[in-house]
């Protein structure tokens, strides 16, 4: 090999190495100079009539307290929470399942559904928390609320003692 | 919600002068009228183009956005004035027109639209000026090349004028 092959090769492999850590770096750099800043939220939870709930700040956090099924029988709370888009852009969101516990072998169904008004048009398919699905994705138009209905179910067996908690959590974008 | 991230960090400016460096490192060790020396030469200013953005990084809180952008750019302009200058020397010290010619079409010209594009880019709101200078620049290294081309016809073209 001649010298002048033997330079460009040595220059290539040099080069690869200073254009991959380089890229590395600037890599690096990018991240660190984008700033991530706060904004008020444009989707949020409100109280519904059918349930007490507890609401969060910036209401991105809601609890439904004292909700009750029977053995069973299905209880339906219609407007268990609401789902709120206060600005002026459409927003697409999922309810999604997120975790239960307590006694869920006594559950024979918890179904969530969201409607666009109480007891209006049922909005992408039935997240079942049983099955642990989500609810798909469903479009809630600007300045609109939607409505959160529970459907809840225990076996024939569930005694009143017996309780489960659910968290669900709600993909916005 | 998803948007096109536009913007670029000073940095930018440092890895496309490194680039230009490492692609004249190489471009100088094909060519034959340069020594052994000047493409490890370049590829040390590339070393030197990377340890500046590691330091960059780990001093981007200290050093405000204006004095990063200030010595980026400058490495930045220190490369294309050796780009630029090769052309020179091609043209002028080694008197040959075709690989001033080809180099001036090949690797003068995309860097300087390169980088003038990416400039105008991070100017934001300076950017119609810019775009302005790209267009008139655009066309003045048109002209130019149209010159190294065939000089001799436009010479005549011009004295029959």
């Amino acid at each position: 090999m001649d010298k002048k092959r033997l330079d460009f090769l040595v220059l290539l492999i040099i080069s690869v190495l200073i254009i991959t850590a380089s890229a590395s770096v600037y890599k690096y750099a990018f991240m660190e100079a984008s700033p991530i800043g706060v904004e008020t939220p444009y989707v949020r939870f409100v109280s519904g009539s059918d349930a007490a709930s507890t609401i969060g700040n910036n209401g991105t956090y809601a609890r439904i307290e004292n909700m009750k099924g029977w053995p069973n029988a299905t209880i339906v709370y219609e407007d268990a929470l609401r789902i709120q888009n206060i600005d002026s852009n459409l927003h697409s969101c999922e309810l999604m399942f997120d975790s239960w516990s307590g006694d869920t072998s006594y559950v024979n169904y918890i179904y969530v559904k969201i409607f666009d008004t109480v007891g209006g048009t049922q909005q992408n398919s039935t997240l079942s928390v049983t099955a642990q699905n989500s609810t798909g994705t469903f479009t809630i138009p600007a300045t609109t609320t939607y409505y959160v209905q529970w459907e809840i179910k225990w076996n024939g067996n569930a005694l009143s003692t017996h309780t489960v908690k659910v968290t669900l959590k709600l993909k916005v974008s | 919600m998803f948007k096109l991230a536009t913007w670029l960090v000073p940095e930018f400016f440092l890895f496309l002068g490194i680039d230009f460096f490492i692609g004249l490192a190489l471009l100088t060790c094909l060519m034959n009228y340069f020594g052994r020396v000047v493409p490890y030469l370049y590829e040390a200013a590339a070393v030197f183009g990377y340890i500046n953005m590691l330091m960059s990084r780990e001093f981007s809180t200290t050093f405000g956005e204006y004095m990063r952008f200030s010595y980026c750019f400058l490495y930045l302009a220190l490369a294309l004035a050796n780009i630029v200058g090769i052309n020179a020397y091609l043209l002028v010290s080694k008197k040959s027109w075709n690989a001033a010619k080809i180099f001036a079409s090949c690797v003068s010209f995309p860097t300087i639209l390169v980088s003038v594009f990416f400039f105008s880019l991070y100017g934001g709101e300076a950017s119609h000026i810019l775009t302005a200078v790209l267009l008139s620049s655009t066309i003045v290294l048109g002209i130019a090349i149209a010159f190294l081309v065939n000089p001799e016809k436009l010479k005549e073209y011009f004295k029959r004028r």
